[in-house]
Order: C-alpha cells, then structure tokens, then sequence
C-alpha cells in the first residue's frame, strides 16, 4: 500500500526525536493512519518529551501526559466521557513506552482490556528498559557490560506481551515494527475498524540505548524481524494466529544482536543460548498458527463422557 | 435577609453513603469509577443501582485499583465529563500521586472519601489520617458532619471545584456517618439544575482544537503554574462564600467554612471537625446547662484553611482546646498545627491547646468531652503542647 504523503502533516517537524528513533517515526506513520479525530495519552517515556517541551505540541491532535503506570486506565477514562458525549468516531490512542506497559503499567491494562475498553494501545518498546535478552543499564557505569550486573543481565528474559495481551481475549493484538511501515499501517487500520481493546507492540530502535549509529537503526530493526526474534504477527480473539510478514530467509541472532554495543559483552555461548530459545520460540508460535487453522481448542476432542449408572 | 425556607423535595431516611450517591445522581456525574473497599462501598453500590435502573445517566467504570480509579477521572475530566469516585484510607493513600496530578490538571474531580484509619496495623474504623495525609496535594478538602451535610457539600463541591478550576475532597466518617441514618431532604432534581449547571469548560481534550496537558514543563515556566494553583485556592475562599449564598437562597439550608455554637460568653472553646462536633455539641450544650462557659467551633473547610475567618472569632482572652483524630507523629494533631499557624500573627496562638484521641475508631463520648473540658480550661499553655487522650496504659 501507499503510505499517506504529508499533505496533512500527523506531525509537525521540531520534535526532539534524535535521528534514527524509532519513536517519532513510528508514532508519525501511527498518526498518519488515524486522522486528526483522535486524543493520545502518553505516560513517563521518550515521547513526553520527543513530542515538545510546554508549550511545544508536534502531534496535531490533543495529548494528554500522564504518569507512569496509568496509561490504559486514563485512556479508558477519555474513552468513557467521550462516550457520554456521544462523541464515538474519536479514537484514543495510548502511547507507551516499554516500562509504562510491560511493568508498571501491566495492571491497568489487563483491566482496560478485561473490559474491553474501546482503545487502541501501541507499546512502542525501544528496550532500554525491558530489552531483549537483558536487563539494560542506562546509568553509564553499567554500561558496556562487566562489573556487578554482569551476571545479573543475564537472567531476564523478555516477557510476551503479546501472549499476556491474547490470554485477555481481546479482539486484537499484534507485533509491529518501524522496518515495516506497510505492515505496520496494515495493522493500525485494521485495530481501528474493529471495536475494543486492541494493543499493538512496536519495536522501536533507539540509537543512543542500542549504542548503533543513527543510520542503522532500521536495517537493525529489520534484521530483528529477519533472525525471528521478534516476529510480526497477529492474534484476533486470542486465538487466531497469523504471521503477516515471512522473511524470505532466516537468518542467525548474531545478525540482530552483534552490531549493537549493548551487547557487546555477549559470549559465543549466550549468543548461541539466544539462538536456541528463538527458535524455540518461534516453533510455538507456529503451533498457534497451525492450532488457529484448525480452528483452535474447540477442536480438540473432549473426553468421552463417563457413563453414570442408571 | 433571611433566605426564603425551600420545601419543595422529598425528606428520606438516608445512610451517609446514600446521600452521597443521591448527591452525585442529583449532580447529573456523567463518568463515575469505582472500586470497593470498607467502608466507602455502599456510595458505590447505590450509584451502580441508580446506573442500572438508568436514573443516572452515567458511564459506571469498574476498576481494578484506586489507583486507577482516579487516573480514568483524570481521562474522563479532562475530555470534560463531570465525574465522581469515592473511596477510603488505603485507597486515598494508593490514589496519592494522581490526587497531585489531577491539581497539575486542573481538574474539577470530585471525590468523597470515608475516612478510616491506615494500616500497619489494619483498622476499617475513622480517624482523619487518611485525608490529612493528603493536606499538600492542592485539593480542596470539606469534613461533614450529618447526611445532609454529606449531600449538600457534595453539591456544593461541584460548583466550586468547577468555579476555581480545582479537584475537591467531600470527607465523612467512616461508619459513623457512612453507615448511620439520619433523615435527608432531598431537592427535586430541578432544583439542582438550577444551582449546579452543566460542567463546560474550554480546557479540555477536543480534536477540533488540540492542545497538550501536562507535558514536560521547564524551569521557566513550572514555578507559574504551581502559583497559579495557589491563586485559585485563594480564589476559592471568596467563591465558597458565594457558593455558600447562593445555596441557601436555592435550598435554604445555610453553612460557612465554619459552624459557630455558644461563643458568646465562652471561656473555653472546642475547635474540631468531622462527627466528632456532634459529639462535642452535645456535650456543651449539657455543660451550659450546669452552668459552665463552653462553646465550639466546627471546621468544615481545611482546604483553603479558613484562617482569616477563625482570626475573626478567637479571643485572646479564651481556651481553645483543639480535637484532633489524627496526628502527625512528631509534630502534634494536624488541626492544632493548622490553627496555631493561623492565630500566631495576631499573636492569638497562647490559648491553644492540641489534643490527638479517637484514632482507630476510638469512642469519643460526651462524658470523655466533659472530662477534657475540666483537665484543659485551666492551667498555663506551652507553645506546641500536644496531648493523647484515651490512651491506655
């Protein structure tokens, strides 16, 4: 598909985006899709203040800056009075960054999507708070690796938003990434025609956390997509699975992981413990996928009943 | 002039909590979030009833925190909705960091919270250190003392909060006024329209004219906005009185930021709040009866602290002793500090005296009133003389 030129600009240039992020870009292919009838609630992440510092918008629709952990519930909350206000052609967007989501902000969003609450949530993750292999360190002693988190950077691995997010039976939720901006529009569209909670989780590159230069930021993304180890795909109901983009050949974890300085400190044999729990990863998500066209559990034989005695 | 006498409505015999949903159905909320915790649940019950027989038109939102019950107002004011929680102790204390934020917003919130004591260890019974905890977030906070009071501020609180452009706080005791019945009149909803007209505002989320609320704010411009916080809540004294007028000229009833008994001769004064001033009123006006020169002051507002008014009523020449249920560990009774604070310019601080009981739920009865009347009208005062009544040993 055609993406919208910037005839009508989502996003004012002046945004305090360093080159390469993956947040201002993904945030201005998301805005280009939804239109000017939508009110975004951002929490505690880059895009407080990507987006300008008082009283400096880029967004060309109303933001509401929230703290950490209440994205979803502020957003249900705009939903709610937007509703009384018979004013339901208006989306809402909520905007977060990896921790708003995945940590503090987890709470309110099963409840949001416990409920159902007519939003639209974008995680856009640049992993400098929840990354892929490890827990990152910002502070600049950490950095580089070695010292005394060395050992324990190693002992986290990402949660599955997703799998979280489809276990709520929500009508829609998928991965998408700025490397992939058809797919990425594709997915916004399709979240926004359907009613309900949707939740998307966006991998957003981030130069200065993944320690790349500016100008690789989307062949990196890209090639997180290529070694699998974020795979884009779908899941509607909770149950049905689909991949939306193949790449055309796999390629090693190596590819993704080695060009980035925070990683510099990883062993051949983490590297090769990565490669292994991706592909494990990616062979269950296959059983979903194939689960899903054989129509999911409701298709797996019950027992037969126990006769009871007359 | 003496405001005309309303009869049009309906008397009911009404629980605290009734009336406060009454309130929030007669306010016509339109975004109401709940989420249950003793003893505020029955407020929640009753409006989730007036919401399924559609006698209110509200969205009724569930949530799953306190927390989060405060943060979807915050969403649903700012898209400019009117909107109503309730909640108690823990769930106040859980609320705090967006009890700041909905200041920052400037949003007209109104929230009552049942005061009940907080944890370690767990009590569900009143005292006031849930709210005071609250003192310093920039919201405007009312303390009731009978079901109608609960109502009428309720009504009150939306008015002015939407005035002055900030959150109010309506507080009534645990149990001993959410759980206690009183006869209630209550307006036709008429009425309330008249006094209590729909919330419109500009400074809201509209896509027609997009703006940001609360984005990152530099130096240069922070401090202006806290003051302009402190401007409104300045303002907001001047507008309570108006408010104040123009309800009794619609229902009748009158109030102040304070409610005056038996000054005029006194030589000891009460000075508390809450439903601990029933108690104490009682006990006057039985102490006048034996003769003795009692009298009470009951604060209805603490946020603004009504200071100019309570300078206008003491005497240098009178004991105040000041009952607090609530402390500030290290510091005394939180009512106390507030008025010495307001009296010490004038130099009318000598008299007081401080006295934290009743936490927990403690009974406060007429004759432990008594009592503290006899140990504390005579005898030298010390500037930040702070006493425990009640304690066991």
């Amino acid at each position: 598909m055609m993406l919208p030129q910037n005839s009508d600009r989502a996003q004012e240039s002046g945004h305090l985006g360093c080159p390469g992020c993956g947040e201002a870009l993904g945030l201005r292919l998301v805005l280009e899709i939804i239109g000017s009838n939508a009110i975004m609630v951002v929490p505690a992440c880059c895009a407080s203040y990507v987006d300008g510092i008082w009283p400096s918008s880029a967004a060309r629709i109303p933001i509401l800056h929230v703290a950490m952990g209440t994205t979803a519930a502020v957003a249900a909350g705009i939903r709610a009075a937007l509703e009384v206000k018979g004013l339901n052609d208006t989306h809402v967007l909520a905007w977060a960054g990896g921790s708003g989501a995945f940590d503090s902000g987890l709470q309110a969003i099963s409840s949001a999507a416990e409920r159902n609450e007519d939003i639209l949530y974008i995680c856009y993750n640049n992993e400098s708070y929840i990354d892929m292999d490890i827990h990152y360190f910002t502070s600049g002693s950490n950095r580089r690796g070695g010292g005394a988190h060395a050992d324990h950077r190693r002992q986290r691995t990402q949660k599955n938003i997703i799998e979280i997010m489809a276990a709520h039976h929500i009508p829609y939720c998928a991965t998408a990434c700025v490397a992939y901006p058809d797919d990425l529009a594709d997915k916004v569209k399709k979240a926004l025609s359907i009613p309900g909670f949707k939740f998307m989780h966006l991998l957003s590159p981030c130069p200065t956390h993944w320690e790349i230069p500016s100008e690789l930021s989307i062949e990196l993304t890209r090639a997180a997509v290529e070694t699998r180890i974020f795979p884009l795909y779908e899941v509607e109901d909770g149950t049905k699975y689909a991949i939306s983009v193949l790449p055309g050949t796999f390629v090693p974890v190596s590819r993704f992981l080695s060009r980035q300085g925070r990683f510099a400190n990883l062993s051949a044999e983490a590297i090769r413990q990565i490669q292994n729990r991706v592909e494990s990863q990616w062979r269950q998500l296959q059983r979903r996928i194939e689960l899903s066209r054989g129509g999911v559990s409701g298709q797996v034989k019950a027992k037969p009943e126990k006769q009871t005695a007359p | 002039m003496k405001a005309k006498t309303v009869t049009t409505g309906s008397k009911m015999l009404l629980n605290g909590s009734q009336a406060a949903a009454h309130a929030v159905r007669a306010a016509r909320a339109e975004v109401i979030t709940t989420y249950p915790i003793v003893p505020q649940s029955l407020i929640a019950k009753q409006l989730l009833e007036f919401c399924s027989k559609g006698e209110l038109q509200a969205r009724y939102v569930s949530v799953e925190s306190a927390h989060s019950a405060l943060s979807t107002l915050i969403g649903a004011s700012a898209t400019g909705a009117r909107t109503f929680t309730a909640t108690s102790s823990q769930g106040l204390a859980l609320m705090h960091e967006m009890l700041h934020w909905a200041v920052g917003d400037r949003l007209p919130i109104v929230i009552a919270n049942v005061n009940r004591a907080l944890g370690a260890p767990w009590s569900i019974w009143v005292d006031h250190n849930d709210s005071l905890s609250q003192r310093d977030t920039g919201w405007i906070q009312f303390y009731v003392s009978s079901c109608q009071e609960v109502f009428d501020t309720i009504l009150q609180a939306y008015r002015l909060g939407e005035i002055v452009q900030l959150p109010v706080m309506v507080n009534l005791d645990g149990f001993y006024l959410s759980h206690t019945i009183e006869p209630t009149i209550l307006p036709e909803l008429a009425e309330v329209d008249a006094f209590l007209p729909p919330y419109q505002t500009e400074w809201r989320l509209d896509p027609q004219k997009p703006r940001s609320i609360g984005n990152l704010t530099s130096p240069d411009y922070y401090l202006e906005f806290r003051y302009k916080i402190q401007e409104a809540m300045d303002a907001a004294k001047a507008v309570t009185n108006d408010v104040y007028q123009e309800f009794e000229s619609h229902f009748g009833r009158h109030y102040g930021s304070l409610d005056c008994y038996e000054l005029e001769d006194a030589k000891t004064v009460f000075i508390t709040y809450a439903t601990m001033a029933q108690t104490v009123k009682h006990a006057v006006r039985e102490m006048r009866r034996e003769g003795k020169k009692v009298g009470l002051i009951r604060i209805r507002m603490f946020r603004p602290f009504p200071a100019e008014n309570l300078r206008q009523l003491v005497r240098s020449s009178c004991r105040y002793i000041v009952l607090d249920r609530n402390v500030s560990f290290g510091a005394g009774g939180i009512f106390g500090q507030e008025i010495r604070a307001a009296l010490h310019s004038q130099a009318l601080d000598s008299g007081v005296v401080s006295i934290t009981l009743g936490l927990g739920g403690r009974d406060v009865s007429p004759a432990m009133i008594k009592e503290i009347a006899a140990k504390y009208s005579e005898g030298e005062v010390f500037a930040g003389d702070h006493y425990w009544e009640g304690v066991r040993s």
